[in-house]
C-alpha cells in the first residue's frame, strides 16, 4: 500500500530530524532523480513510499504524475 | 531551530563544493562532491555525477534577522558570480524555513529578483513542524471543540481526507485547528459544512 509519510516521519526513519531531512537528504533525492523529474515537469515532489519503503516521487496535488524510483528510502541512511 | 532560518544550497553537474569552500572561505558543507564515491542514495558506491554544498547562513550570523540576511546574501551571491561559475555551480537555491508558529515576513525587490535570475538562483519557502506540533494541536483540539461533538468532527475530517488524498492527516490538522480555534464552536452542523468549504480551499493552495 502506498503512503505519504510526513517529513518528520521520513526523518525518523533515517534517524535524523525533519530539518536535517529537508536540508540534506531531500535535496539529494531530488538531485539523484533530477533527469526523471525534469522529464515529467515535477519541480518539488512529495515523497511517498510503497510497501517495501521504496521511494515514489509524486507531483504535489497531482497524483497522476509520479516516478517509481525502485530505491529504498533507507539507501539515504 | 530558530523561528526562521535561511540556507543557501549550491548545486552543479560538475560542481566541486570543497574548492568553492576554500575559495570563499565559508563553512560550506559538502553534501556531494562531483566525481567522489557517493556514500548514500542512487549512486552509492559510484562516483557522484553532481556536486552539492550547503551554506547555513543563519548559523553564521545569528544576530541578524531573516530579512537582513536575505538581502545581504543576495548581494553577496551576485558578487561571487564568477567564482560560482568557475567551480561548476549551475543552480542556487535559497531556502527559507520557518517553524509552524511563526510566519515569514520578507520582501524581495525588483533588483534582487533580477540579480538572482542572472545567477540562476531561486527561492524556496517551507515550514518545519516542531516536535511538539502534533501534541499542541491535540491540546488545541481539546480546548476549542465541544467534547460531546468531537467524534462527529473527527468523522468529518476523515471523510474529507478520503476525498482529498493528496493532503495527509498531519497537513490537515493545522487547518482544522485554525478553523475551530478562531470560530465559536456553537452551531456545530453549520461549522462542519463550512469546514468542508474551508478544506477544499486548503487543498487548492
Amino acid at each position: 500500500m502506498l503512503r505519504k509519510p510526513s517529513k518528520s516521519n521520513l526523518g525518523k526513519m533515517l534517524g535524523v530530524t525533519e530539518e536535517i531531512f529537508h536540508k540534506k537528504i531531500k535535496p539529494k533525492i531530488k538531485k539523484d532523480f533530477s533527469k526523471e523529474l525534469n522529464e515529467k515537469n515535477i519541480d518539488n515532489p512529495d515523497i511517498w513510499l510503497d510497501e517495501d519503503d521504496k521511494i515514489i516521487l509524486v507531483k504535489p496535488r497531482d497524483n497522476t504524475r509520479f516516478i517509481e524510483t525502485d530505491l529504498s528510502i533507507y539507501s539515504y541512511k | 531551530m530558530k523561528n526562521s532560518v535561511i540556507d543557501i544550497r549550491f548545486e552543479g553537474s560538475k560542481f566541486y563544493p570543497s574548492k568553492l569552500k576554500r575559495k570563499l572561505n565559508l563553512p560550506i558543507e559538502v553534501l556531494a562532491e562531483y566525481g567522489e564515491i557517493s556514500t548514500s542514495g542512487r549512486y552509492k558506491g559510484q562516483p557522484s555525477p553532481y556536486g552539492m554544498g550547503l551554506l547555513e547562513i543563519s548559523l553564521l550570523e545569528k544576530q541578524k534577522n531573516i530579512n537582513e540576511l536575505f538581502q545581504e546574501y543576495c548581494i553577496k551571491l551576485f558578487g561571487w558570480k564568477e567564482d560560482l561559475k568557475e567551480f561548476g555551480v549551475d543552480e542556487i537555491i535559497i531556502d527559507i524555513a520557518n517553524t509552524s508558529e511563526f510566519p515569514v515576513d520578507i520582501s524581495i525587490s525588483n533588483d534582487i529578483i533580477h540579480n538572482l535570475s542572472s545567477i540562476n538562483a531561486r527561492v524556496e519557502f517551507h515550514t518545519i513542524h516542531t516536535e511538539d506540533d502534533l501534541e499542541d494541536n491535540n491540546e488545541s483540539l481539546k480546548k476549542n471543540t465541544l467534547p460531546l461533538k468531537k467524534d462527529k468532527l473527527y468523522k468529518k475530517v476523515l471523510s474529507s481526507l478520503k476525498k482529498h488524498p493528496s493532503i495527509n492527516k498531519a497537513d490537515a490538522i493545522p487547518y482544522f485547528i485554525y478553523y475551530y480555534s478562531t470560530k465559536n464552536a456553537e452551531n456545530i452542523d453549520e461549522k462542519l459544512n463550512k469546514f468542508e468549504d474551508f478544506y477544499k480551499e486548503a487543498v487548492k493552495v
